[in-house]
């Protein structure tokens, strides 16, 4: 049987699982007027950030990283681009436009400082393109078309006993067909390097892998950070989670057991196919941005006692194999995985369910973290402003 | 039980102090009699286990004890602690 899905096909290649109109806000100024304008088009998504201006170096290139990976995200049709600092968001649109997206620029420039005129611009030009989305159809696309990231938060030992080996099941099927998968949280390898490294295509992932887990554990340390009660916080422990290693070992069981094709960084985008790997903090809220920005359709959320984070661009299908978890939270977990440590069901049975919960998601099924709003992407920093 | 390196167990179901729990193991099931309440998900000790001892779960070094710790009895935070990690 040939497995597929419904979705959007971009000019530039991708495949799309929703069809988003993004209303972007690059600059501080925008983002009140962005948030108006997405509350009069309760239909579009929108993401703002602060920091428009005085942001160098690392932070700056980390910045236009994440701002055209969320603009130029499969999920995202078409992109309303609000911004105070004209030659920057001139070079972003050139940027968008490449990819074959609608865009449609106001600046601050052109309605003489006035948020409630580029307010009134905003809605008019975003109801056009909402519009223009709304007459796109969907089309046939493979397994193989796939790119999905992975993300645990609030683990418990179900989590890495039962609900990452499902997802890591999933990475090692979705890569034998072509298809793209990556999961990130460096810190959350420290412990589990060993099964890590030696899937690693060449000497220098391997290589890459471990300097990433010593550079994140080195910056704790730098900081001050005990990371005893730390990470496992006060909910894994709770939950029967005891040390960092436990958390780790159960945790990388999401990548599967095939090969890691390579190390990318926080937002960039895996150059080929196969099961990656990103260095990025662990945090759900950061982390799920920057496999999101690299263009991951989808988001498999695996968590013991809850975790209502999703995404705001990428589906993001909470996974959980804890009983009481999925009695207590049955608007947040979209796929229960209990089955597996009760006995009820093989991994195998439970893997072709969640495969099929996939692909009806990646064909418009919508999570509960979209019916409820949950969604957010956050832009990292890592230094000083000007 | 899930490997049979490993000296503790996991509790699929929260077990009750003085109660004998059935242990999977590669070789069948076993009992052991449980010596204090173990929530759900949590580890327990198989056997007598010495301070100092390096615990394995599923195969892999998850910690050290820093206290003995009798069979049937919770291993967690207030005797287990990172191996790799300075405390």
């Amino acid at each position: 049987m040939t497995q597929g899905f419904q979705g959007y096909r971009r000019t530039d290649g991708s495949v799309g699982v929703r069809n988003h109109l993004l209303i972007l806000s690059t600059t501080g100024l925008t983002g009140p007027a962005a948030r108006r304008v997405g509350m009069a088009l309760p239909a579009a998504k929108v993401i703002t950030t602060p920091y428009g201006s005085g942001v160098v170096g690392e932070d700056g290139a980390l910045r236009d990283r994440m701002l055209l990976g969320f603009a130029r995200h499969p999920n995202v049709g078409a992109v309303l681009l609000l911004s105070g600092k004209p030659p920057e968001a001139e070079a972003y649109r050139d940027q968008i436009v490449s990819t074959g997206r609608p865009v449609e620029l106001l600046l601050l420039d052109d309605h003489g400082q006035d948020t409630l005129q580029i307010t009134n611009a905003g809605i008019r030009a975003g109801a056009q393109l909402l519009r223009q989305l709304s007459q796109e159809p969907r089309e046939s696309a493979s397994l193989s078309e796939l790119f999905l990231a992975a993300e645990c938060g609030r683990s418990d030992p179900s989590s890495g006993l039962a609900a990452n080996p499902l997802v890591g099941q999933i990475a090692d099927h979705i890569t034998s067909q072509g298809g793209r998968f990556i999961a990130g949280e460096t810190m959350e390898w420290f412990g589990a390097e060993h099964h890590l490294e030696k899937r690693a295509v060449s000497q220098e992932v391997a290589d890459a892998i471990r300097a990433a887990v010593t550079r994140r554990m080195d910056h704790a340390a730098a900081a001050g950070i005990d990371l005893i009660g730390n990470n496992p916080g006060p909910t894994n422990i709770a939950a029967g989670l005891t040390t960092l290693e436990e958390k780790s070992l159960g945790a990388v069981k999401k990548t599967g057991t095939g090969p890691i094709a390579g190390l990318v960084e926080h937002g960039q985008a895996p150059d080929g196919p196969g099961c990656w790997l990103m260095d990025q903090p662990f945090y759900a809220p950061e982390s799920l941005s920057g496999l999101v920005a690299a263009g991951a359709q989808m988001v498999l959320f695996t968590t013991g006692p809850g975790n209502s984070f999703c995404s705001l661009l990428a589906p993001t299908v909470k996974i959980s194999a804890n009983v009481d978890t999925c009695a207590r939270l049955p608007e947040q977990i979209d796929f229960d995985a209990t089955g597996i440590l009760l006995g009820a069901q093989s991994l195998a049975e439970a893997t072709e369910a969640l495969t099929a919960h996939i692909l009806q998601t990646g064909s418009g099924a919508l999570t509960f973290g979209e019916i409820l709003s949950e969604g957010e992407e956050v832009i990292s920093r890592v230094g000083a402003s000007l | 039980m899930l490997d049979k390196s490993d000296q503790i167990a996991v509790a699929l179901i929260p077990l009750k102090a003085g109660q004998d729990a059935r242990i999977r193991t590669e070789g069948g099931d076993q009992f052991l009699r449980i010596a204090e309440d173990i929530p759900r998900y949590h580890k327990f000790a198989l056997v007598d286990l010495a301070s100092d001892t390096i615990i394995r779960k599923g195969g892999d070094v998850i910690g050290r004890l820093f206290v003995a710790v009798k069979a049937g009895r919770h291993v967690h935070t207030q005797n287990l602690v990172g191996a790799t990690l300075n405390i």
